[in-house]
């Protein structure tokens, strides 16, 4: 014999049907404020993580400014420091040089000084030294022109 | 019909799509009306299914949060209710994993936690207390398949189990609650009824 198939409705039929649940009435403020809560805590979340960014992004441009703004691969440092060793030499032969650009020379020195004491921005130091090489350039192509500088 | 074993109640109501606009644009009171037309379907099904109360107030707490971060893609291709509703079953099956990790139990070992359950029922039985005489995933099984209308092929695929999983899991928790209400003296007539796949 074939047992006849059981189904939930069947068997509870003649049950009563027993309380009615319901949900606390406070359940849906709890959610409301939980929701808002979370919203908020997302907004916070999101606004420190942007100005992190931004933070991160400004950093990295303040780094890398100096380094877009000099021409690449021209160290004026180095290149002034060569010119003086150039220069001393061509001194020892010939003490004459032109008292101008002399002065000159000091001052942009003086300058430089001044800027590594106070903690100067690459960019400053940079164009200082740029300037003290152009001077000696000068001083040195005036030299190998036997002429005498009065103007730089 | 017996009315606590309503199928789906609630959950066969339209949402305006006024409603549904409102509530994708962040809308707390939109969000309010949806909570007052759907929120005693979500909390009867997580009860029916979690079998106690505050589990289900916090399971439908959690559904409707998560409702209210995802309604944007809620694109409409079902019925927003529908959508809902299986949310809420989702959420109440991730919880009977939660409970007892390990899924892959078999039916015998549903049916150990079933005989504990008798033990601590009460005497007074009705409908609501019937579906308490099964362990948590026996009852899940029951309520998503004659109550929600849910087949033995989408309850495989949720508890990640055989159909043969969820068959032998409904028939015996149906035998042991017709034993149980016979038990009890109320005479009934146990008719056939088709059974879906």
């Amino acid at each position: 014999m074939v047992e006849p198939e059981l189904n939930l409705r069947d068997i509870a039929a003649r049950l009563p049907a027993g309380p009615a649940f319901m949900a606390s009435t406070d359940l849906w403020p709890r959610i409301a404020a939980e929701h808002l809560a979370r919203r908020g805590r997302r907004r916070i979340r999101r606004t420190t993580a942007a100005t992190g960014a931004c933070v991160l992004v400004a950093a990295a441009i303040a780094l890398t400014w100096p380094l877009r703004n000099s021409p690449p691969g021209v160290d004026w440092q180095a290149r002034a420091q060569a010119l003086e060793i150039e220069l001393n030499a061509a001194r020892a032969v010939s003490p004459v040089l032109a008292a101008d650009a002399e002065t000159e020379i000091a001052r942009v020195d003086s300058a430089l000084q001044a800027a590594y004491d106070r903690g100067a921005q690459a960019t400053e130091l940079a164009g200082l030294w740029k300037k003290r090489s152009e001077l000696l350039s000068a001083l040195l192509a005036a030299r190998q022109q036997q002429l005498v500088l009065t103007r730089i | 019909m017996n009315g606590a074993l309503d199928p789906t109640a609630g959950f066969d109501q339209p949402v305006e799509a006024m409603i549904l606009a409102r509530a994708q644009r962040g809308d707390m009171q939109a969000f309010a009306e949806l909570y007052q037309r759907f929120g005693r379907a979500c909390f009867q099904l997580a009860l029916r299914i979690l079998g106690q109360r505050q589990q289900a107030e916090d399971l439908v707490q959690e559904v409707f949060l998560k409702m209210m971060d995802t309604i944007r893609s809620y694109r409409g291709d079902a019925p927003f209710a529908a959508w809902l509703k299986r949310l809420t079953v989702n959420a109440c099956i991730d919880q009977l994993r939660k409970q007892r990790p390990g899924g892959d139990e078999d039916a015998e070992a549903v049916f150990a936690q079933t005989a504990a359950a008798d033990a601590d029922a009460a005497g007074r039985i009705d409908a609501w207390s019937l579906l308490a005489r099964l362990s948590p995933r026996a009852r899940a099984v029951v309520t998503l398949h004659e109550l929600e209308g849910y087949t033995h092929a989408e309850l495989a695929a949720m508890f990640r189990q055989s159909e043969s999983y969820s068959k032998s899991i409904l028939a015996r928790a149906l035998r042991r609650l017709h034993a149980l209400v016979a038990s009890k003296s109320m005479p009934q007539q146990v008719s056939t009824w088709s059974s879906r796949n």
